[in-house]
């Protein structure tokens, strides 16, 4: 195997040489491009849009083409079968091939990329920081250009038609990097595609060690085949729906919500399903007034936001939880939020840093660090960090507020100031946000900023001097309806606090669950109480597609899926204990629908698979084994069946004419063998030849 | 060579049948080759040889029937038995970017009983050094290359695939003496397919005949030309229309003469001839070319009238 590496790599170094200096060209270009009419929210070096094109494009085609390039070539017949005769297993050339062709596919694809981690990683580079997480992508991205790889392999190797299983198993490398903007985690991407690597690589070995039927292969890189296919089927799919999903108009959304006016009435606003707007009173009774119906209605409304999740006992809920289904290890802010300048291109351009949890200013001309900022407050880089404890708000809010134990802090990094608010309530903060208004009589805008305290609602003006304290409601007990949204009215005179069902409770309980809301002046005074009855759960539109893609589902996948939630819950999963109540207790109905339709439309299915197979002459026992493969996967398994199995040619049988397979010895309509070639009396054999005709001589 | 033994053959095909699609390519061959045997493969382009050492050596599958080589599966040859089998296929092929060297020692590295004074032997014959790029050398010299490569393992099946094919007669001439050079022990075997019949009938003991993907004829050289025979009959006047009778491969009509080729001739044929009452008739000897050419060439009759119609 030494030798065959060798020869694998000497033959296609310069390929690798190649697509290293193309890669390298395309990374160093994507991590400096700058999109002029966003400078902002780009995404921070390694993590920069264009950079991750080039990464993620370029790995896949150098992947693609390194295999291509390593197979192809050589596959002229007689090149193919010099390699072939040679005295070793089929085994030991492949794993050569595959293995002298990774090294090279990782020769072009890591170094640009180390490069470019250098240059973001080494101060003087960029205006950015940089933080170990931002590599991920990068590196998911290397793992991905290897599936290109293994399936460059498997297009290579397999025969038969191009747009059968080779093109298919090329498609499940494409269906993955497709996959990748919708996967949160980098450990995830990596699983799949090691385990995609993996698949096809095997496939690619049972193709090399077959001469090209299926069923000759050992049985691990069969099932490989048929994974790899199978995938590549449900990329296409999945594409397919994606595709008639765009070129549809999007269902409207039907739901209704609370909104207060600026008079201080709260009213419902429904969405039907017409596109048209309804207001009403609490009590169901029309308002035809246009201020609220209009385009404008957003301008007459009090503006709210929500404060907390819950007030007191989490009872287990993570406020992080919520945020964290909307992770992405592919965008930049879930480790660095970039500090919005308002484009006022300040010298120090300032970051949040989420896993140190402090604040640093990079010098626009130096690129280096200048200042840090964290729970000490302003100080020069080098000194000792230390990082914020607790929440913070948004850091485009200037400025910003920063919790630290039971204390809120107030940093302008414009001013360069890091101000307590002061307080003399230690109960601990459960949230803070800003709120803009406009000074009665006075121009432009001023804003407050309300402190979610365990005993009350703290306001401070822009300067962080206190306003005034609001208590809760006494008679709402904030363990339940700890849930905290906060409005007021424009000259902030009124002030609006709507207690709603704390996040903690389960969904269901939530939407059932009444509000309430108050209205209350700058001394606390409540000046209205409204209860807030529970609105109609919104509806989700359902389309044909759904119902479609629900019905192909497979029953291996869907009833192991229903078997799994059961068991994780059974265990104790907390994860798995949300789906399980989902699935089996809210929406078991639809649970049964899906699950029925499944059965039906897979034996379906089955039945067209069975019918496919015998007219090709397998016999049973292989029939009804492909059979139950199509019954597991549903029409993917049909379609990876047809594309995967090896189909007979058929020719007339020369007694009844009927079509039978040229590789079984008797018809299986008449049971005619196939006859003895036509002999014209021109033969030529004598005593020691060996054929039919002298056979029968000597018979 | 003797053909007459004992041993188990080299090469057992038995009942090969061989679709490509629902193309049939080769028709129920059957065929044996004996240890020690020349056996030289022969069919026209397209014919099935090339498929065929491809299926008994089991880098295809046969649709139907089976082959064996030194009594083993040919489906699932192991490494020792490929050590035994030089195998050339037809098309020369080097790397190009290696030198003659490394070429020698990439193949060596694969063959326990690589010998080197043979690969350098057959080197020095076609006047190779060791330098040479590969990817320079003319098509004589890559097929010398290869052939030093095939004939260094000193395998005991010696498989060709067309070696002479492109290249001129001292190529050609070198290429056969190398090959020979290999038979100098008398347990090596050689199966090769050739169009050049010249060749074939310097070294062959035996030949098959691939016709219509059938095979049609598996005999020795001397057996296939022996029954193979070419008579001129002369006329006074212009010739009788050409007799339709079993054994007739071609006739061939000027004004004066009829030239018949025949199959497996037998007294009754004679009979035949002279019953066409000729002023003479010539037997003419036939090189193993010719006769191959009469056997798998078109059928029928030729002549020099107009549209090959009789003038009168």
């Amino acid at each position: 195997m030494k030798m065959m590496i060798w020869k694998e790599l000497r033959e296609n170094f310069k390929w690798a040489v190649l697509a290293l200096i193309g890669l390298a060209l395309a990374e160093i270009y994507g991590l400096y491009y700058t999109d002029q009419n966003n400078p902002n929210n780009q995404g921070i070096t390694l993590l920069n849009p264009t950079f991750l094109m080039a990464t993620s494009l370029g790995n896949a085609v150098a992947g693609l083409l390194l295999g291509l390039v390593q197979i192809l070539p050589e596959q002229r017949r007689d090149q193919w079968a010099a390699l072939l005769h040679r005295p070793v297993t089929r085994g030991v050339i492949f794993r050569g091939k595959a293995l002298a062709g990774f090294l090279l596919y990782l020769l072009a694809a890591v170094p640009p990329f180390l490069f470019c981690w250098w240059l973001a990683a080494t101060p003087g580079h960029f205006v950015a920081p940089y933080v170990p997480d931002l590599v991920y992508a990068g590196l998911s991205d290397i793992f991905i250009g290897a599936t290109y790889y293994f399936a460059a392999l498997v297009v290579g190797l397999q025969r038969g038609s191009w747009f059968g299983a080779r093109t298919f198993a090329l498609l499940s490398a494409v269906y993955l990097s497709c996959s990748v903007s919708a996967v949160h985690y980098f450990y995830v991407v990596t699983e799949g595609a090691v385990i995609l690597a993996l698949i096809l690589f095997a496939a690619a070995w049972g193709a090399m060690l077959s001469n090209g039927k299926f069923r000759d292969r050992p049985w691990l890189t069969r099932a490989a085949l048929l994974a790899a296919v199978f995938y590549g089927i449900c990329g296409v799919g999945g594409l397919a729906a994606i595709l008639v999903n765009a070129i549809q108009q999007p269902e409207p959304y039907v739901g209704a919500e609370y909104k207060i006016t600026q008079d201080g009435q709260p009213i419902i606003v429904s969405n039907n399903k017409d596109l048209t707007t309804t207001v009403t009173d609490l009590a169901g009774n029309p308002i035809h007034d246009a201020r609220y119906t209009g385009r404008l209605r957003y301008g007459n409304e009090i503006f709210e936001n929500q404060i907390t999740y819950l007030i007191g006992d989490s009872h287990g809920f993570d406020p992080r939880h919520v945020s964290s289904d909307y992770y992405n290890y592919r965008l930049s802010y879930w480790y660095i939020s970039e500090i919005e300048s308002y484009g006022s291109m300040q010298p120090i351009q300032w970051f949040y840093l989420e896993g140190p949890r402090y604040v640093t200013g990079i010098d626009r001309r130096s690129k280096t660090v200048t200042q840090i900022v964290d729970r000490t407050g302003f100080h020069a880089p080098g000194l000792p960090i230390d990082p914020f404890t607790g929440e913070r708000s948004h850091w485009y809010d200037v400025p910003c507020l920063v919790q630290d134990g039971n204390d809120a802090y107030m940093c302008d990094l414009d001013k360069q100031l890091y101000t307590k608010l002061p307080s003399a309530d230690p109960s601990p903060i459960f949230g803070f946000q800003l709120f803009s208004y406009q000074p009665t009589g006075g121009k432009g805008s001023d804003m407050i900023i309300v402190v979610a305290r365990q005993s009350g609602l703290q306001l401070y003006d822009s300067n962080g001097a206190l306003i005034t304290t609001i208590p809760y409601d006494p008679q709402i007990n904030l363990d339940r309806w700890g849930k905290i949204w906060f409005g007021l009215n424009r000259s902030a005179t009124s002030f609006y606090v709507r207690y709603t069902p704390s996040s903690w409770l389960p969904w269901e309980e939530q939407q059932k669950t009444p509000a309430y809301l108050d209205e209350v002046d700058a001394k606390g005074t409540v000046l209205h109480s409204y209860t807030l009855p529970p609105l109609p759960e919104p509806g989700f539109p359902r389309s044909w597609q759904t119902y479609l893609t629900k019905s192909l589902y497979s029953p291996a996948f869907w009833f192991w899926d229903l078997a799994y939630k059961k068991i994780g819950a059974a265990l104790g999963i907390p994860s798995l204990i949300g789906e399980e109540h989902y699935w089996y207790h809210t929406n078991w109905p639809e649970a049964v629908d899906i699950s029925t339709r499944v059965v039906i439309y897979s034996l379906l299915f089955a039945a067209i698979g069975l019918a496919w197979a015998r007219s090709a002459g397998m016999a049973w026992r292989r029939a009804l084994a492909w059979a139950a493969f199509v019954f597991a996967f549903n029409l993917g398994g049909l379609l990876t069946f047809r594309l995967v199995a090896d189909w007979p040619a058929r020719v007339p049988c020369p007694k009844c004419q009927k079509k039978r397979p040229v590789e079984e010895p008797t018809c299986p309509h008449c049971q005619a063998g196939w006859p003895t070639p036509t002999r014209h009396g021109l033969e030529i054999f004598d005593d020691n030849a060996l054929s039919p005709a002298t056979e029968t001589a000597r018979n | 060579m003797s053909t007459a033994t004992t041993e188990p053959p080299v090469i057992e095909i038995d009942h090969l049948t061989k679709y490509y699609g629902r193309r049939e390519v080769i028709s129920d061959l059957s065929l044996q080759v004996a240890r020690g045997t020349i056996y030289g493969f022969l069919g026209r382009n397209g014919m099935g040889k090339t498929t065929t050492i491809r299926t008994f050596l089991g880098l295809e599958d046969a649709t139907r029937g089976s082959a064996r080589v030194f009594g083993l599966d040919s489906r699932t040859l192991p490494p020792e038995a490929r050590a035994r089998i030089g195998y050339l296929p037809e098309g020369h092929h080097v790397y190009g970017w290696m030198t003659v060297k490394e070429c020698g020692q990439f193949q060596a590295s694969y063959y326990p009983a690589w010998n080197q004074d043979i690969f350098e032997t057959v080197l020095t014959h076609f006047r190779l050094t060791a330098k040479m790029k590969a990817g320079h050398l003319s098509r004589g010299q890559r097929a010398g290359l290869c052939l030093a490569l095939t004939l260094a393992p000193e395998p005991e099946l010696l498989v060709l695939d067309d070696p002479a094919l492109g290249l001129d007669p001292v190529a050609r001439r070198s290429l056969l003496q190398s090959m020979l050079y290999v038979t100098r022990k008398a347990d090596r075997t050689i199966f090769f397919s050739s169009h050049l019949l010249s060749d074939v009938e310097r070294v062959a003991d035996r030949i098959a005949v691939l016709d219509g993907k059938v095979l049609r004829a598996d005999c020795t050289v001397e057996k296939f030309r022996q029954q193979i025979r070419h008579f001129v009959l002369k006329f006074r006047d212009q010739p009788p229309p050409t007799p339709n009778f079993p054994g007739l491969l071609e006739s061939f009509r000027t004004d004066r003469e009829l030239a018949l080729t025949v199959v497996n001739y037998t007294p009754q044929m004679e009979n035949r001839l002279e019953a066409l009452q000729p002023m003479s008739i010539e037997p003419v000897d036939l090189t193993l070319e010719d006769a191959f050419i009469s056997y798998v060439g078109e059928r029928g009759e030729k002549t020099f009238f107009t549209n090959g119609k009789d003038a009168r």
